[in-house]
């Protein structure tokens, strides 16, 4: 059964704001009442039908037409169901998401999954800045749940971040992780320095070749290391890493489990502020600390 | 009712409510993920005298278990949640925080939980770091060797604890034979543990003594020193009786695991000279199962 869809017919406003349009919302709701649900459109309010089709289908699910571009919170509030985005969303996706599932097929703008608790968002496209970070006024960014970006992240990735899962496959900009309290970071390709300043705790896991091999500054020397944690932790994110990761750093030896063969080194760091976060390579060669300065 | 010409006798086995909770411990092969379980389900015999019930269910295959290292799986029963915890927290924090190598994880899920990794992560002295990871947390304690990760909790959920059956034999050399084919058995049965050494007990105990600091003391009726002095319960040459104990999840993994038992020891009945297979009661007062012996064989 084809999902309910809302195709955007409005291309005029400066910026929409979709909080609170999500399946559960619209599970009891005729067509054309879900076409008066309150929204907002460049701050002023507004109702679906202003700018949106509504053609009737599977409730559970929730699927966008069009450019979602200039749309904020997308997917705000959202606590179980789906939500799938045809093109690219704006400012705020997944905003106090609790549950359920976004796929967005673009890419999306900043702010995604600021003040996520739960769920997963997969964005296929790029992620603009402050992914997963605290948003303006908010002491804490991302507080759980999971989001996967198949392409790349702009500055400030999950800075201030409390909880969760975050796994990048494409680069990753400058200030990632800045004063991260806590959760989990899955970087497969290139990340920019500065890296992790300040951050209190939290692991940051680099898989990709191309990730840098330095430990930054405030962190102790990458040493050798064996984590049983890291096992249940990568047969938790395996369905979303990249094909080529996976191919590379594990083997499916035990019953189609994947195995981590690569060795782990960790660095502990920000010293400044607790020094508990971790940075785990997995690569075979890591250099030492003369090398900080020149990435610093 | 006879089995291989083994008498069964017709009364019944009486067993008690109990709460249990089941451990997946890990290491980084079997033979420390062994010892660890092993130390763990040491003097956990009887709630009596050790405050909990503790054994080796099975070995856990590496691909079953949450780290994907080859496991053990324990489970302990004790008379109810806050002394089961106790026990667990004591007895993991002795016995797997200290063995090399191990981890240990939730075996069982439900509401009702046990404390692990929550109390035991106290160990880490401020350097411990929790993970959450598919919505379970994780406590990761720094030990010597690397790391020890314990979940932050188990569930638990009620039980049945005390099902038995008794073997009687015509000599000693019989009895532990008859047992040991019976335990050889009951080790493939899921949900069930034998808490007693090698699963069998030879001091069955009646309720009371003539010690008042006593709640209970030897079965007499069934010591055969001292079948001319007291009403014994024992056929003529019947030189030995051993008691099987078992614990179980549910009414139905008990009774599955005596059914399993007596036929294993009845197998070569008479090469181990058994005589009869009886149930230990306390008359139906005290417990609320009874495993009655010839419904649990039909």
């Amino acid at each position: 059964m084809s999902p309910l869809t809302l195709k955007k017919t409005n291309s005029a406003a400066r910026c929409i704001d979709l909080n609170g349009i999500v399946p559960s919302r619209m599970n009891d709701l005729s067509l054309s009442q879900i076409l008066q649900l309150p929204i907002r459109f460049d701050e002023r309010p507004a109702v679906v039908s202003d700018g949106f089709e509504v053609m009737d289908g599977d409730r559970t699910t929730l699927a966008f037409d069009g450019d979602l571009s200039n749309c904020d919170y997308v997917g705000g509030g959202l606590d179980g169901g789906r939500i799938i985005v045809a093109r690219n969303v704006g400012d705020f996706l997944a905003d106090q998401m609790r549950g359920g599932v976004i796929e967005v097929a673009g890419s999306a703008n900043r702010f995604v999954c600021s003040g996520m608790r739960g769920g997963l968002v997969c964005v296929a496209g790029d992620c603009g800045e402050y992914a997963a970070a605290a948003a303006p006024g908010a002491k804490r960014g991302m507080n759980g749940g999971m989001l996967v970006v198949g392409g790349n992240c702009d500055q400030w990735l999950a800075t201030r971040m409390r909880r969760g899962t975050v796994i990048v496959h494409g680069n990753v900009a400058a200030a990632c992780a800045s004063r991260m309290i806590a959760g989990t970071l899955v970087l497969c390709g290139p990340v920019e320095f500065p890296l992790a300043a300040n951050m209190a705790r939290g692991t940051i896991l680099l898989l990709g070749h191309q990730v840098v091999c330095t430990a930054p500054a405030g962190f102790t020397d990458p040493e050798h290391t064996e984590l049983s944690y890291l096992q249940i932790l990568i047969n938790d994110i395996a369905p979303y890493l990249p094909d080529q990761i996976r191919s590379e750093h594990t083997s499916s030896d035990i019953s189609g489990s994947l195995i981590f063969r690569s060795p782990i080194f960790r660095a502990l760091g920000d010293r400044v502020n607790r020094g508990l976060g971790e940075i785990i390579w997995l690569n075979t060669e890591v250099k030492r600390t003369d090398t900080h300065f020149a990435h610093a | 009712m006879q089995i291989n010409g083994v008498e069964i006798e017709d009364t019944f086995a009486e067993a008690f409510p109990m709460t249990a909770t089941r451990l997946i411990i890990t290491a980084a092969d079997r033979f420390w993920a062994r010892r660890a379980a092993e130390a763990m389900t040491g003097f956990a015999t009887s709630v009596i005298g050790c405050g909990c019930e503790a054994g080796i269910e099975t070995e856990v295959d590496a691909s079953n278990t949450p780290d994907n290292r080859p496991g053990i799986a324990v489970l302990v029963f004790s008379m109810s949640g806050k002394e089961l915890e106790k026990q667990v927290v004591r007895r993991v924090g002795q016995c797997v925080l200290t063995c090399p190598s191990t981890s240990v994880f939730a075996g069982m899920d439900g509401e009702k939980r046990v404390a692990l990794g929550s109390h035991l992560r106290y160990f880490g002295d401020g350097f411990q770091t929790s993970k959450v990871i598919a919505g379970r947390r994780y406590w990761r304690v720094p030990v010597m060797d690397g790391e020890f990760v314990a979940e932050e909790s188990t569930g638990r959920r009620d039980a049945v604890g005390g099902g038995n059956f008794l073997v009687l034999s015509q000599s000693l050399s019989g009895a532990l034979k008859a047992c040991e084919s019976a335990m050889d058995a009951m080790r493939q049965v899921p949900n069930v543990i034998m808490p007693f050494p090698g699963g069998v007990a030879r001091s069955g105990s009646k309720v009371g003594s003539k010690y008042k600091a006593l709640g209970a003391s030897t079965n007499d009726a069934f010591c055969p020193t001292l079948r001319p002095i007291t009403k014994s319960l024992l056929p003529q040459g019947v030189a030995a009786a051993l008691e099987v104990v078992i614990d179980g999840l549910t009414e139905a993994d008990v009774a599955r695991a005596m059914r399993v038992g007596v036929q294993a020891a009845c197998e070569f009945g008479d090469r181990y000279g058994l005589k009869r297979i009886t149930g230990g009661n306390y008359g139906g007062k005290l417990g609320k199962y009874h495993f009655h012996l010839h419904q649990v064989l039909a």
